[in-house]
């Protein structure tokens, strides 16, 4: 449990973390709270010559109301994004699932997107709100909407000499959030877990977007599902109806905890729930 | 943790089989393939710098065929070690023709010990997967070089 020597760095500002990205390349790994990458480490499962920690450099905390909605500064924690009465619904409820109160206390959003674990929470909830991830790198700024922004396992759009800077949240007046899983006990992450943003239209569901994770290699939209709910009654039979194509199209994963049908299985039943939560 | 599935290529069963017998071919499909060398038992010694996300190991192998069977099939055994874990598995490959080339079907198990496994058990069959995907799309490209 003693990671191999390792470089530090400890960057005042955004283009002196670049450079030293760009100088070091493959050999930098970047730390915000480092609830993925310390135990990575220590486990010497990466092995980085240089870790460049952002947490001196301003900015990179907090949330700020813009013209559409929200701006969320890659570092800022979980906790915090829980504790918010400016963000979506479906974000404060996603942070407070996370982890335990330590790891929410430490752990920032911006690292748990970058590392793209296919079963982290986040990555179902940016899909949900239909977020924007704002990535800052050599040649300047660029965003990535969330439904471009989960690639693979851990393989995210983030490129290694880019810095994930911010994420941008749009504000829906009136829209509903929730979000549900089924935690693995050990390590709360989810065998199965949907994020679901939604609006009521005449005592219907009027639109609805929902993410869901754990299930495939990324995050991923179950746009048929997002069909059949718009329009859809609020009672538990028509939505579970409407839920019941979430893992279509989708070769779920499978390990020791869960095997690919029981995720398949599980993905319909959290969707279910994450929708009547949000109706609730 | 098993393996199994199957990959078209756009080239007919005997230049695919030489390709994928060919250290040369190997060492540029393998993801992270930074060595691959045939001894003289014939068996490939090959290094590897396997990644997935921040997560890195490099793994020192040895790859043996048995009963191969020019241009149908063969039987592949790979044992490996890294500082990270050790991985020892075995795949039938079978190819057959199809319409606009090759069908090449894979069917194998492997296990995978030590602290990747420990700790990573969760993620291990999705980072295979993702491996072996990697692989045939780099000998679908390699093939279209032909």
């Amino acid at each position: 449990m003693i990671p191999r020597a390792f470089d530090y760095a400890v960057p005042k500002t955004i283009d002196e973390a670049l450079a030293l990205l760009a100088e070091h390349g493959d050999d930098a790994k970047v730390l915000t709270g480092g609830h993925s990458l310390i135990p990575m480490l220590k486990l010497r499962l990466a092995q980085p010559a240089l870790v460049v920690d952002l947490r001196k450099v301003p900015g990179l905390v907090g949330i700020k109301k813009t013209k559409e909605g929200i701006e969320i500064g890659a570092a800022t924690t979980h906790a915090t994004i829980a504790a918010s009465k400016d963000v979506p619904a479906v974000l404060s409820a996603t942070a407070s699932r996370i982890g335990d109160a330590q790891v929410r206390n430490v752990g920032t959003i911006g690292g748990s997107l970058v590392h793209a674990d296919p079963a982290a929470d986040w990555p179902a909830a940016m899909l949900a709100t239909g977020a924007t991830i704002v990535l800052v790198g050599p040649t300047g700024e660029r965003t990535v909407d969330a439904d471009h922004f989960f690639l693979g396992l851990m393989e995210s759009a983030a490129h290694r000499d880019e810095i994930l800077k911010a994420i941008r949240v749009p504000v829906t007046k009136g829209a509903r959030g929730a979000y549900y899983k089924v935690a693995q006990s050990a390590s709360g992450f989810a065998l199965a877990g949907a994020a679901v943003e939604l609006t009521l239209e005449g005592g219907k569901i009027g639109t609805a977007r929902v993410g869901i994770t754990g299930v495939d290699y990324h995050a991923y939209r179950p746009t048929a599902v997002e069909a059949a709910l718009r329009g859809c009654k609020t009672n538990p039979d028509a939505v579970e109806i409407a839920c019941e194509k979430a893992a279509d199209g989708v070769d779920p994963l499978e390990d020791i905890h869960a095997s690919s049908r029981y995720r398949a299985h599980l993905a319909k039943v959290v969707t279910k729930r994450a929708v009547l939560a949000a109706l609730a | 943790l098993k393996l199994e599935g199957s990959a078209q290529v756009a080239l007919e069963p005997a230049a695919v089989f030489d390709q994928l017998l060919d250290p040369k071919v190997l060492a540029r499909c393998i993801p992270g393939c930074e060595r691959m060398e045939k001894n003289e038992d014939g068996a490939y010694e090959t290094l590897v710098s396997a990644g997935i996300g921040a997560v890195k190991g490099s793994f020192k192998g040895v790859v043996t065929l048995s009963d191969v069977v020019a241009p149908e099939r063969y039987r592949l055994s790979i044992s490996g070690k890294s500082p990270v874990g050790y991985i020892d598995g075995g795949a039938l490959i079978s190819l057959e023709p199809a319409d606009d080339g090759t069908t090449i079907r894979y069917d194998g198990e492997a296990k995978v010990s030590g602290k990747i496994a420990a700790v990573g058990g969760r993620l291990i069959d999705a980072a295979a997967r993702t491996l072996v995907r990697n692989f045939f799309d780099r000998l679908a490209v390699e093939v279209a070089r032909t």
